[in-house]
């Protein structure tokens, strides 16, 4: 039997600007884009009785909680106290799954003997999470991943829940369909209208009596969930899946050469990230949002062979310029790097990139050396070095 | 328009077309046909805008005229008919009213007005060629034909006739490239020779996939010229054009390798099924194979976390230096497919550069897989 831990921060975006503005503590806090056009990302636990949640148009949210404070998000800090989460999870387990900068899975199958129980390994973690970072999580354990992520969810905040082993089915077979993963208000209408109200309803339903009604794979999915059926693997590597910088500027920019001169800059700081990480990249990806509707335009291609190297980016990143808008006023450029693989797995060599091309991804490997014995910005690429 | 023809005759027309509609095209008139009924024949035209497919049955005609249909739903409505006479006649709203035998149907149909324009190509200078000798120049370069839309100067073969008037057609998708260089039967290069093929040209894949499809190698004689930016190829009463790819092919003769003293011989199916032997252990994602040559043989070898390791040796006939290189594997099994030989030779020079795949009997082909890096 496999024990899985899902660890999931408590209103994490609030709870980080709780934390670092104690005169939010207490309050019902929104975490959004100040616009009342933007949408809530997170709700502070204060927030939430006033029926605010995550996703929820602001405007809508606001009518709801008129005397939320609304705080725009600072993704750099998250992202940073995310990794130290993460740290601290590893310091029990290495296989880790992060879903999300919040949430991961865990394997703690057999590690009885070093934590003790289950629920004595979760307040362990929760513990050591805590002193780093002063936050609090739940945590759901299970003998599968579906099961963790639900239980999870049962006690939150602050919470841990574990689904008795043995016992799933008949501990889940209560609670409402819209528990299952995968299912959505949308499905879960459809599934109400048949009269399934409960998990259980769906554990107990005839297999070929829902096939025909949902289709094959997906009657199949949840019928295997409600009976706690979940083979998937906590998977480390899907943790991953791309590499991005982006920039809000200062001022609006126009104009492919203004765009790429941004973009540029952006590549150098993926691919730094790529090498640090010892992943090659085989896709490229730039974004641009334009200021006058805030709308954001991806454009996406394929690197000719897969590559840590900034130019190699950079320029299968220019050759998709001529496809996107560059001429409205912008103001936030990205660069990101997806379809990664370990740097040390084998990849298909390239004919048309030239020997000089892969000297540069040696090149910058020096650079990052360098950079790291003395410091960023020392030395530069002449094209981004910015004029004094 | 009203017609008296055979199921079956119309049946193997109808087939031609299929390749060409699509059922999912935002123009709904894409999935349609065109039939025009005049003198004593019935012609057919479908068109994705790229490729264009037109050929033409006898038929009695009783009243000519065009109708447009549903191109997948009228093949398979005259498919399952029994052997006879089918009379399709058109109704005012542009429907088909289709009898044959005990069967009565009606069906939906547009107005022929809206379909698009099919290029015209009477009159047009054509080239004949043997077909065999051209189905096998599509066959030994079509599988290394680029499916990657961000570099659309390889999503085709390239086409041209040399310096030397011989027929050269190579296609590359930056990981393996396949080169041809033949004097097929029957086609003569004269001054009249459009410069454009002398040039190069580059075909799509699904036009050349397209041409195999419809082309019958015991039929009539095939022929190909170029108007516009079309190639045209014409076979019997078919006509195909495709729209050439824009762009320019890469200097290819720049990464083919020069020949080296490092060539192995090998046997070609012991070394196809030494790969896919060894390829149950390479790794799902990468498919990566390594290969190591030595005097002592070919020794094949993958591995995989998931799955283990595997290896085996095959005899080679080699003298050079012990050398070794990985390669995805599926790309080395393609080639050997398309190698006619028994024998094959294999040069690898090193870890990073491109590998020659020879067959012994065919001095005019060549294909280079270039390795992964380890």
């Amino acid at each position: 039997m496999r024990i899985i831990f899902h660890m999931d921060m408590d209103a994490f975006y609030a709870a980080v600007e709780q934390r670092d503005n104690p005169e939010l503590q207490g309050l019902p806090v929104i975490i959004g884009g100040p616009s009342k056009r933007g949408v809530v990302s997170t709700a502070s636990y204060e927030a939430r009785p006033f029926g605010v949640h995550s996703a929820q148009p602001m405007a809508q949210a606001l009518r709801r909680c008129p005397e939320a404070v609304v705080v725009k998000p600072r993704m750099s800090v998250y992202v940073e106290v995310s990794r130290q989460i993460m740290e601290v999870l590893h310091t029990f387990i290495p296989v880790i799954e992060p879903l999300s900068l919040d949430e991961a899975f865990m394997d703690m199958t057999g590690t009885e003997n070093l934590f003790g129980p289950p629920v004595e390994a979760a307040m362990a973690i929760k513990d050591a999470i805590r002193a780093k970072t002063e936050l609090s999580c739940s945590i759901g354990i299970g003998s599968n991943k579906f099961l963790a992520k639900l239980a999870s969810d049962l006690d939150k905040p602050d919470g841990i829940t574990l689904v008795p082993f043995g016992n799933e089915r008949e501990f889940i077979a209560g609670l409402p369909i819209r528990k299952l993963w995968g299912v959505g208000p949308k499905s879960a209408e459809r599934l109400e209208n048949l009269d399934l109200m409960t998990i259980g309803d769906i554990a107990e339903a005839d297999i070929s009596w829902l096939r025909e009604r949902l289709g094959k794979s997906y009657a199949d999915h949840i019928h295997a969930l409600a009976n706690a059926q979940d083979a998937r693997s906590v998977n480390p590597s899907r943790g991953r899946k791309s590499v991005g910088s982006e920039t809000t500027l200062f001022d609006d920019i126009q104009g492919v050469e203004a765009v790429k001169k941004v973009f540029r800059e952006q590549c150098e700081s993926v691919a730094r990230s790529l090498r640090k990480k010892n992943l090659r990249a085989s896709g490229v990806r730039l974004k641009v949002r334009y200021s006058d509707t805030f709308k954001l335009s991806t454009r996406q291609g394929p690197l000719p062979e897969p590559s840590s190297d900034s130019m190699a980016l950079y320029e299968a990143g220019c050759a998709l310029m001529d496809t996107i808008d560059l001429e409205s006023p912008i103001r936030l450029v990205g660069a990101a790097a997806f379809d990664l693989n370990d740097g040390d797995e084998p990849a298909q060599i390239d004919m048309f990139t030239t020997q000089d091309r892969r000297k540069t991804e040696t090149l910058e490997k020096t650079l990052d050396a360098i950079e790291e014995k003395f410091g960023r910005k020392v030395l530069r690429a002449s094209s981004v070095r910015k004029k004094d | 328009m009203k017609i008296r023809i055979s199921r079956e005759d119309l049946s193997t027309e109808l087939y031609k077309l299929q390749g060409v509609v699509s059922q999912r095209s935002t123009l709904a008139i894409l999935s349609n046909a065109l039939l025009e009924a005049d003198g004593d024949t019935l012609t057919m035209h479908a068109t994705d805008l790229d490729i264009s497919v037109s050929t033409s049955c006898p038929c009695e005609v009783i009243e000519s005229g065009r109708v447009t249909l549903q191109a997948k739903n009228l093949f398979d409505i005259v498919k399952n008919l029994e052997d006879g006479e089918i009379e399709i006649e058109t109704e005012d709203n542009h429907w088909a009213k289709l009898q044959s035998g005990s069967v009565n149907c009606r069906i939906v149909g547009t107005h022929p007005d809206d379909f698009p324009q099919i290029p015209e190509t009477t009159g047009l200078e054509m080239y004949p060629i043997a077909t065999d000798h051209l189905l096998d120049m599509i066959d030994k370069t079509i599988f290394s034909i680029s499916t990657e839309d961000a570099r659309p100067n390889l999503t085709g073969a390239f086409f041209k006739l040399t310096d030397a008037n011989t027929l050269l057609m190579v296609s590359t998708d930056g990981h393996r490239l396949s080169k041809i260089e033949a004097n097929p039967e029957k086609f003569e290069a004269s001054g009249s020779t459009p410069q454009q093929l002398r040039d190069g040209i580059i075909i799509p894949r699904k036009g050349l996939h397209e041409l195999k499809r419809v082309v019958d190698v015991k039929g009539a004689e095939l022929a190909f010229g170029l108007k516009d930016n079309n190639i045209v190829f014409k076979h019997g009463p078919l006509t195909l054009s495709v729209r050439l790819i824009d762009g320019s092919f890469p200097d290819f003769t720049q990464v083919l390798p020069k020949e080296s003293d490092k060539k192995a011989l090998v046997d070609k199916d012991v070394l196809q099924q030494a790969l896919k032997f060894v390829s149950l252990f390479a790794s799902p994602k990468t498919h990566n194979v390594r290969l190591a040559l030595t005097d002592e043989g070919l020794e094949l070898y993958a591995t995989d976390p998931d799955r283990g390791e595997g290896l085996k040796v095959v005899p080679v006939e080699y003298t050079g230096p012990a050398v070794k290189a990985g390669y995805n594997f599926k790309y080395l099994l393609d080639v050997l497919s398309a190698v006619d030989g028994d024998e094959v030779t294999v040069e690898i020079i090193d870890t990073l550069s491109p590998t020659l795949v020879r067959d012994t009997t065919r001095d005019e082909m060549l294909f280079v897989v270039m390795p992964m890096r380890l």
